[in-house]
């Protein structure tokens, strides 16, 4: 009985030890974080059969276990991915968000509307140094800001690259405290105890881990825990597998788990947030902020490019942008207007060059065909060129140059031609013959022009023939082609007789002025072909008077085309009655009749159409002979937009927010501004159509303005910042919610560990007074012996 | 059985109470001491976007109500300069009249010449007037004087070097409006209607329409004359008829009975054969040309006869083409200044110096100085002459003048048209910046009453935490 009664005292004694011990345990890491309250757990010893009596001995602390949901653990770990991945972003989109400095700082948006701003205010006084100055400073104020902009946003770029590289080395750190873990629990666990401290430690560490990058977690039967991310192992039954950041084939940044080929997609957690704001976020933001100023830049460039400085015509212009020398053979000259290395896209369209002549201001337009398709650098160049007065090259680096010659000034502005007739095709003092009926021209092989030509009184034929080899088509003979034919003559030109064409027409004239000039058509087979029967035989003579029409105004009419100007028949302008002038636009409509005739007065102005007027000088028409003239009327004096995509005379160079900068030389020298579109000082013209942008719906901007694109881009980067923001709030309460339900199974309370230390303690005591009890009971048996 | 709570838990509960209550109190105050409500995008991004719009349409509208005002100034400093010179040549419009009295002297008319000469130099100022460095109405050449001064053959003339384009300004989305009137449209406006003369010479417009601006002179000078019949009588041509004047036919009549020679005009009573005054005895015709007759030899006797003058027309007076009286459409061409003129000889009668005037042709100040020229009369033309001149230079002045009132009249209404879209612009801003203010500033009573929220909350979390924490079993233990 003695020994029994001994026995069940230690018992008691021990147990209370144990479970002083756990109390102490749990009330020392009470401040642990991830520490699973730990609870002894108590058995009745089995009881002892003495003399037929079942008699009990005592207790036995079976197991320390600990307070753990496994469920709720594992949705912890996920709500921590989620949790880390929001909190990442949330932080991003705020150093974002501050770059902009919307709605209320220096922003992009207040320097744009200063942008416009001071292009108004100079648009109303062009030739106002200061305005010019103030407007360079706007716009390098407004470039500067796209710039920063774009740098900050860049240094992010780089920023979320090395976070994602610490993150990527933090998951190796954790992966492989996580696997020395999974060792030690294996070990301890296999003898049959709960590892119930490592397990703790080791659901920290997965925590951490599910906060920068989102994990899986499936236990197996020895304990030990596998990690997989993105379906890729990361901690397997042999330990930890290395996790490596790569950027992929497209330069963006990609995660590789060793052991498995290809991108690992990650999601969630802070790595993961990281990656996708490096790869998707940024770039697109940086995307839209690029767009704006290209377009920018492309409608800027667009009215500017064929505007005119303070200072009048260019004398020498060079490109901004160079043209790659795409199929590396070191040449430029022969690499297309649509190789693709230029920042913008050259169109199918035309180029108007205009040539003024320094002193009388007089100015020759000049139509340039351009198809990107088929027409390289050099042969636009060459086409330049070949205009009178021009000279363009292509510089070494594959940028093109024009350059006028002394006296003469280009620009390609969309100013009226106001001395059209330049070949003295419409009354002009020269002998002259056109051809009424327009080209083609059924020549045939072998047609002859038969002329007599007065040389000082001297009658002097000239016989001129048309051969198959002259033309493409001889029996569609162009008024070119025939003109060819005419000045290639020698006999020709020593008579002073010259071919001009007028569009479809062609003209027979002479070169010198006045009422002696003239020459005979005395006949020859191509008379029929030309429209001439009824001349034949008849003498054209020239005149002391020349008509000279003269064009003032501005074309305010849509799109670009051509007036042709036809007399309605023969006679005096001013005198000859009911003489007219009819005007037709490129698709052969009547725009309008002029009355030239009796009572009105030569020189006077008469209203064509949108804004153009045309005045005529004291002279004879002939409708007969063919007289005409036409006149180009532009609206657009560059529709292939290769102005803009050379970077001729442009506002704003570069291509993207990046480098979107004031073209250097107008920084210099604000005269460069090309405030206007005619060679009048105070026109703001070019400013204004500049101006007008800001409200115009812009293709590039997918049809909105630049405004509206502006606020709908900070409106996506508030949304996104504040949908960050939200959504790490709400989940930061869910997961408060489940620490709360954790606490709740596995936090230590500690008046409850008090509470269990009270009563651990009274049964401590509970359990030596029995062991007094008992020796004194034993104590009293052997005084009895 | 109640909830267990783990003091890990309170303590959290605690702290992120006192968080989110100092986080509500700082943003609260940050609303109250900036006023704003949008501190960044992420606050309200829908507003945010609308309060970007919204700031760039002020932005616009008040780029548009500078640019009106601007703009004002220039159309008000215009419509002031052509108010000062349409007082001036009112002042001139009436010298002009006292001139055309026939009762002034050569003497008073030259001095009223040289008064309205100096008055045009002052018009011409006017015309030349600046603004901020630029000059009004030159239309779009703004950097140098529209109106330059030039002279041909003694004449001086004033050129428009300006073009007729408005300078343009944006008042409103695609509304531009013009600030400035070219000089073409006031000082020089053309409004042809055809070629004048003066009509001393008998020089009249020939078939073939005319063109140039301004005036001209044409000079018809007298080559000689013929007098077949006057020897018969003893009456000779004083110097071979190098001082006369006639052009063309007309019938001589010398009378002995009444004692008169008779030349179509006026009758001329012959003097004393034997004093001076007989050798030379001038008679006119009533067009005022005239021959001189030596007439100390006459016989005596009646003669009715056919004095012939012949001469040549010039209209820069250097080159001259001898004129036959058949021609009706003779062309004339100014090397210098390009006018041409087509006239009709058939009438010409007389030589001298014809001003031909393209009608409606003739800017403010070559009509002045047409005026200033004929009062000036080098050439010692008749009174009536004088005065069929001035009428024609004052035609032309009153036609300048309403121009000039035309002018006024586009600038004023443009003037008011300004202010109107000033006003209608203001009202938008205003409008605008009310729509801006909603989205953009505190509520400042809202603000206050968040913030005395956020601040009782975290007073009591603070309060209710400290409580809860110092209450522990182990205050009661021993």
């Amino acid at each position: 009985m003695s020994g029994l009664g001994f026995n069940t005292g230690l018992k008691a004694l021990l147990g209370a030890q144990v479970g002083l011990n756990t109390v102490g345990h749990n009330i020392a890491n009470v401040g642990v974080n991830g520490y699973s309250q730990q609870n002894v757990s108590y058995g009745t010893s089995s009881s002892i059969n003495v003399r037929g009596l079942l008699i009990g001995s005592g207790v036995n602390a079976n197991s320390i276990q600990r307070s753990f949901d496994n469920v709720l653990e594992g949705r912890i770990q996920s709500r921590m991915g989620l949790s880390g991945s929001y909190e990442a972003r949330m932080i991003a989109f705020e150093q974002i968000e501050s770059v902009f400095a919307e709605p209320n700082g220096f922003s992009l948006g207040s320097s744009m509307n200063d942008f416009f701003g001071s292009m108004s205010d100079l648009s109303a006084a062009p030739n106002d140094s200061v305005l010019r100055t103030s407007m360079a400073q706007a716009t390098m104020d407004l470039t500067s800001t796209f710039n920063q902009i774009a740098g900050a946003l860049d240094t992010f770029g780089q920023d979320t690259k090395s976070q994602s590289k610490s993150g990527v080395s933090k998951v190796n750190d954790l992966a492989n405290q996580v696997a020395v873990m999974n060792q030690q629990i294996a070990e301890t666990e296999a003898s049959g105890l709960p590892a119930n401290d490592l397990r703790d430690q080791r659901g920290v560490i997965l925590e951490e881990l599910s906060e920068v990058v989102g994990i899986k977690v499936t236990e197996t039967s020895t304990g030990a825990v596998n990690v997989t991310v993105g379906g890729a192992t990361l901690v397997g039954n042999k330990g930890a597998y290395q996790m490596t950041l790569k950027p992929n084939p497209g330069g963006k940044p990609a995660v590789q788990i060793q052991g498995v080929k290809g991108e690992i997609d990650i999601k969630g957690g802070s790595l993961g947030t990281h990656i996708e704001l490096g790869k998707d976020t940024m770039p697109g933001i940086l995307q839209d902020l690029d767009k704006l100023a290209k377009d920018l830049i492309f409608q800027m460039n667009k009215s500017h490019s064929t505007g005119v400085p303070a200072g009048g015509p260019f004398k020498q212009l060079v490109a901004s942008n160079t043209m790659g020398d795409l199929d590396g053979d070191g040449k430029f000259t022969d690499e297309l207007l649509n190789n693709g290395t230029l920042p913008f896209d050259v169109k199918s369209g035309d180029l108007y060059v205009t040539v003024t002549e320094d002193a009388s201001g007089e100015i020759v337009k000049h139509k340039v065909g351009i198809n990107p398709k088929n027409m390289t650098l050099g042969e636009l160049a060459e086409t330049l060129d070949d205009i009178p007065h021009l000279t363009a090259e292509i510089g070494s680096l594959g940028n093109l140059r024009v350059v006028s010659e002394g006296g003469y000034g280009f620009d390609f502005s969309p100013t009226l031609d106001t001395n059209p007739d330049n070949v003295g095709s419409f009354g002009s003092g020269k002998a002259s013959l056109g051809t009424n009926s327009a080209a083609p021209f059924a020549l045939a092989a072998g047609d002859t022009l038969d002329l007599s030509v007065d040389v000082a009184g001297v009658p002097t034929p000239l016989s001129i023939t048309f051969d198959l080899s002259d033309f493409k088509d001889i029996t569609e003979a162009t008024p070119e082609e025939i003109a060819d034919v005419i000045n290639a003559d020698p006999t020709a030109s020593s008579l002073g007789i010259k071919a001009n064409t007028v569009g479809d027409h062609f003209f027979l004239q002479t070169a010198g002025e006045g009422a002696l000039e003239n020459f005979t058509l005395t006949g020859g087979s191509a008379v029929g072909a030309l429209g001439w029967a009824a001349q034949a035989g008849q003498t054209f003579s020239g005149a002391d008077n020349s008509i000279s029409p003269v064009i003032s105004g501005t074309y305010t009419g849509e799109g670009n085309g051509v007036f042709e100007f036809v007399p309605t028949g023969d006679g005096v302008i001013g005198t000859t009655p009911g003489l007219g002038v009819q005007v037709f636009d490129d698709k052969g409509e009547l725009v309008i009749t002029l009355d030239v005739g009796e009572g009105y007065i030569p020189g006077s102005d008469i209203v064509v159409s949108n804004g153009v007027s045309v005045s005529f000088g004291l002279g004879e028409l002939s409708g007969t002979n063919g007289d005409r003239f036409e006149l180009d009327v532009v609206s657009d004096s560059d529709t292939s937009d290769v102005l803009v995509a050379l970077g001729m005379n442009s506002l704003l160079t570069g291509s993207g927010a990046r480098d979107i900068s004031l073209r250097e030389d107008i920084e210099l020298d604000p005269d460069l501004i090309s405030a206007g579109f005619s060679h009048g000082e105070a026109d703001g013209g070019a400013l204004l159509s500049m101006f007008n942008q800001k409200d115009a719906t812009q293709g590039g901007l997918d049809g909105e303005t630049f405004d509206e694109f502006y606020s709908q881009f900070i409106g996506r980067i508030g949304f996104e910042a504040s949908t960050a923001q939200t959504a790490f709030n709400a989940n930061d309460a869910l997961l408060g919610s489940l620490e709360l339900q954790r606490e709740q199974v596995s936090g230590v309370n500690m008046d409850e560990e008090l509470i269990d230390l009270m009563r651990y303690e009274q049964s401590y005591s509970a359990a030596i007074q029995y062991i007094t009890v008992v020796d004194e009971l034993n104590d009293a048996i052997l005084s009895l012996v | 059985m109640s909830l267990r709570i783990s003091s890990g838990y309170s303590y959290k509960q605690f702290l992120s109470g006192i968080r989110t209550n100092q986080f509500d109190l700082t943003k609260s105050q940050a609303q109250i001491s900036t006023g704003l409500r949008l501190l960044r995008p992420s606050d309200d991004p829908g507003a945010t976007a609308r309060v970007i719009s919204l700031r760039a349409r002020i932005a616009h509208n008040n780029t548009y109500s500078d640019s009106v005002s601007n703009g004002r100034t220039l159309v008000d400093y215009g419509a002031s300069v052509l108010q000062d010179s349409s007082e001036l040549l009112t002042e001139i419009r009436t010298l002009v009249i006292q001139s055309m009295n026939g009762t002034l002297s050569e003497d008073d008319r030259k001095s009223l010449g040289a008064e309205i000469s100096f008055l045009r130099d002052q018009m011409v100022e006017l015309a030349n007037s600046k603004i901020q460095g630029q000059y009004v109405f030159g239309g779009t050449v703004t950097g140098s004087p529209p109106y330059s001064e030039s002279t041909i053959g003694g004449s001086k003339y004033v050129n428009y070097d300006g073009n007729g384009q408005l300078q343009k300004m944006p008042v409103g989305e695609g509304v531009d409006i013009g600030v400035n009137v070219p000089g073409s449209s006031i000082f020089s406006k053309n409004e042809g209607t055809g070629t004048g003369f003066a009509g001393l010479t008998g020089l009249s417009s020939g078939a073939t329409a005319d063109m140039g601006q301004g005036f001209e002179y044409i000079q018809v000078q007298h080559d000689g004359t013929s007098a077949p019949g006057l020897g018969a009588v003893g009456i000779s041509l004083v110097g071979g008829g190098s001082s006369d004047t006639i052009i063309g036919d007309e019938i001589l009549e010398i009378n002995s009975v009444t004692g008169e020679v008779t030349f179509g005009g006026e009758p001329v009573t012959i003097p004393e054969l034997t004093s001076p005054e007989a050798t030379d005895v001038v008679v006119k015709t009533a067009s005022g040309a005239e021959i001189h007759l030596d007439m100390s030899g006459w016989t005596g006797a009646d003669s009715t006869s056919t004095v012939s003058g012949a001469g040549s027309i010039s209209i820069d007076g250097v080159n001259f083409v001898a004129m036959d009286l058949n021609e009706t459409n003779l062309e004339l061409k100014h090397p210098t200044s390009g006018s041409v003129i087509h006239v009709n000889l058939s009438a010409v009668n007389r030589a001298g110096e014809e001003m031909v005037q393209f009608e409606g042709a003739v800017n403010m100040f070559d009509a002045l100085q047409e005026i200033v020229e004929a009062l000036e009369n080098k050439n010692g033309m008749a009174t009536g002459d004088v005065v069929d001149r001035l009428g024609m230079g004052l035609d032309e002045l009153d036609r300048n003048q309403g121009n000039l009132l035309g002018g006024i009249g586009v600038l004023g209404s443009r003037s008011v048209r300004m202010s109107n879209s000033l006003e209608r612009l203001e009202g938008q801003t205003l409008e605008l910046e009310g729509m801006r203010s909603q989205l953009r500033d505190v509520d400042f009573s809202e603000a206050v009453l968040d913030l005395t929220q956020a601040e009782q909350r975290l007073e009591l979390v603070q309060m209710s935490g400290t409580r809860m924490i110092s209450n522990s079993l182990l205050n009661f233990m021993r």
